[in-house]
């Protein structure tokens, strides 16, 4: 199977006037179809950096970022919802920007947003909406433009603690369902474990990849129906994967 | 719903009434003092405290008034002043906006630009109207012109800052959306300034009504400004007084009518 993404030694900097601040240095990685990848590493580390490369908002000073992707969906840390449209018209921005605002892909969005409990806000204002249900709006929006590959970048941490659980259970489960190509970014150990099939940690700056660590659960083996992500936290090998994964950060992080 | 939504609570209905007299107090308050304002002055010239002649009178003034109005001259210079006015403050607000987004579009181009925008916007511009006089001829280019230089050279500044603060991360988002600088523009940044431009139209609209009546003190044979000029010059003082009235009847106005303005896109 060939890799969706397929990071080559990529470096990148930030130029200021006063210094150089190197943000990734010779960062190799691959994603597989199918795959959901957690990456994390320290804070400011570039992981949104990295992200962006993926998206193709920056381009590499060195090295190659090849996607294999026919599009690729952006989750930021925000729902950054625009105050200003119905929930329905932000879920629409995509295709309405891409000139495909078909009727079918109106219908489409519409059934998504009813699956996701937000039937009866298409016509409200994202400040009618809870924090939680902003979250699924701002997927939905990823979603219209039917991303076969999905970036999201930290994309619970605007929520309080229960909220967030719960979204990251809800939204997990979806993409689970919809076994879509996903690089979750993220500085939230048991996030990582509880949504990724792998997670790959990152040192500190200038990032690169310190290991790779693939994440199985004994019971998805024996069962069709995987944990959702909440029952991944509660699983026997959940504490093992964390104190893997934070050994490895700060032993080489 | 509540099911208390139809029946008003005891506590609520005290709390409302309380709101009611309190508004009732303040429109009495606001009334009282306009009263006793015009009846201090006309009392001070009655018992001969002032000089009407000097001071005119409230009296005084509506007389003026009918007599002005009878020949319509009153309205003519009013309407004047009003339609200047408009002209110039329509010209400011597209000129600053279109100029405001092409130095947002074009960083170099505001960066070289933006000692001269600081050092226009600072210079008073009641400087450049006999300059301005000299170059356009006594008429209402040279009133419009200074009206729209007091008020664009600010706004322009005023825009420009509030586009160059939209959020990065809203951008990046239509972006990673697959929209271009169009749709930054069309579906970000200017939805999200309208409150700015509406903030920035209300403060305009009362620049350019200075700026048309410092026009028209200069450059004009019409209008209030020149009213006023011509009342001073001549010893009319009522003219002058009666101008000065009309003129705040009208920034009122004008500036209600921004207002109606701000609650039709506010929705």
């Amino acid at each position: 199977m060939e890799p969706v993404v397929e990071l080559q030694n990529v470096s990148y900097s930030y130029h200021r006037p006063d210094r150089e601040i190197r943000s990734l240095h010779h960062l190799s990685f691959s994603v597989l179809p199918g795959e959901f990848v957690a990456i994390v590493g320290p804070s400011g580390c570039g992981k949104s950096t990295l992200l962006s490369l993926i998206c193709g908002l920056l381009q590499p000073e060195e090295g190659e970022v090849i996607i294999r992707a026919r599009r690729t969906g952006f989750m930021p840390q925000k729902d950054h919802l625009l105050e200003w449209r119905s929930i329905f018209r932000n879920a629409i921005l995509g295709p309405e920007m891409q000139h495909h605002n078909t009727l079918e892909v109106q219908e489409a969005v519409r059934n998504m947003l009813s699956a996701y409990g937000l039937d009866s806000f298409q016509n409200a204002r994202p400040s009618e909406l809870s924090g939680g249900m902003r979250q699924r709006a701002a997927l939905i929006r990823t979603l219209a433009l039917q991303p076969d590959l999905l970036l999201l970048d930290e994309p619970f941490s605007a929520l309080d603690y229960q909220t967030r659980l719960e979204v990251s259970d809800d939204i997990g489960g979806i993409l689970r369902r919809e076994k879509r190509t996903a690089v979750l970014v993220t500085h939230d150990l048991s996030e990582a474990i509880s949504l990724g099939n792998r997670v790959i940690v990152l040192s500190g700056r200038p990032a690169r990849v310190i290991a790779s660590v693939p994440i199985a659960f004994a019971h998805d083996k024996c069962t069709t129906e995987p944990l959702s992500p909440l029952a991944r936290r509660n699983a026997p090998e959940f504490a093992g994967y964390f104190n893997h994964i934070w050994k490895e950060l700060r032993e080489h992080g | 719903m509540d099911k208390n939504s139809n029946t008003i609570s005891p506590g609520q209905k005290a709390y409302l009434e309380a709101e009611h007299r309190k508004h009732l107090r303040i429109r009495l308050g606001r009334f009282l003092l306009l009263f006793l304002f015009l009846m201090l002055w006309e009392a001070s010239v009655r018992l001969g405290l002032l000089n009407d002649f000097i001071f005119s009178s409230p009296t005084r003034i509506v007389r003026t008034f009918f007599t002005m109005a009878e020949d319509r001259s009153i309205f003519l210079h009013t309407g004047i002043t009003i339609g200047e006015t408009l002209i110039s403050f329509l010209l400011v607000t597209v000129l600053s906006a279109a100029a405001a987004v092409l130095l947002w579009k074009c960083d170099t181009l505001a960066k070289i630009l933006e000692p001269c925008l600081v050092i226009l916007n600072s210079l008073p511009k009641s400087a450049l109207a006999p300059v301005l006089i000299v170059w356009l001829g006594n008429n209402i280019r040279t009133i419009i012109v200074a009206a729209v230089s007091i008020a664009v050279f600010g706004s322009i500044i005023t825009l420009l800052t509030g586009f160059l603060e939209t959020d990065p991360e809203k951008i990046k988002l239509i972006y990673s959306l697959g929209g271009g600088e169009r749709d930054v523009m069309m579906k970000v940044m200017i939805p999200g300034s309208i409150p700015l431009l509406v903030s920035t139209m209300k403060v305009n609209i009362g620049l350019c009504l200075v700026g048309v009546i410092i026009g028209e003190f200069l450059a004009a044979n019409r209008g209030l400004g020149y009213l006023i000029i011509y009342g001073s010059q001549v010893f009319k003082m009522d003219y002058v007084i009666l101008s000065i009235v009309i003129l705040c009847i009208v920034s009122a106005l004008l500036y209600r009518g921004v207002g109606v303005i701000e609650r039709k896109v506010g929705r």
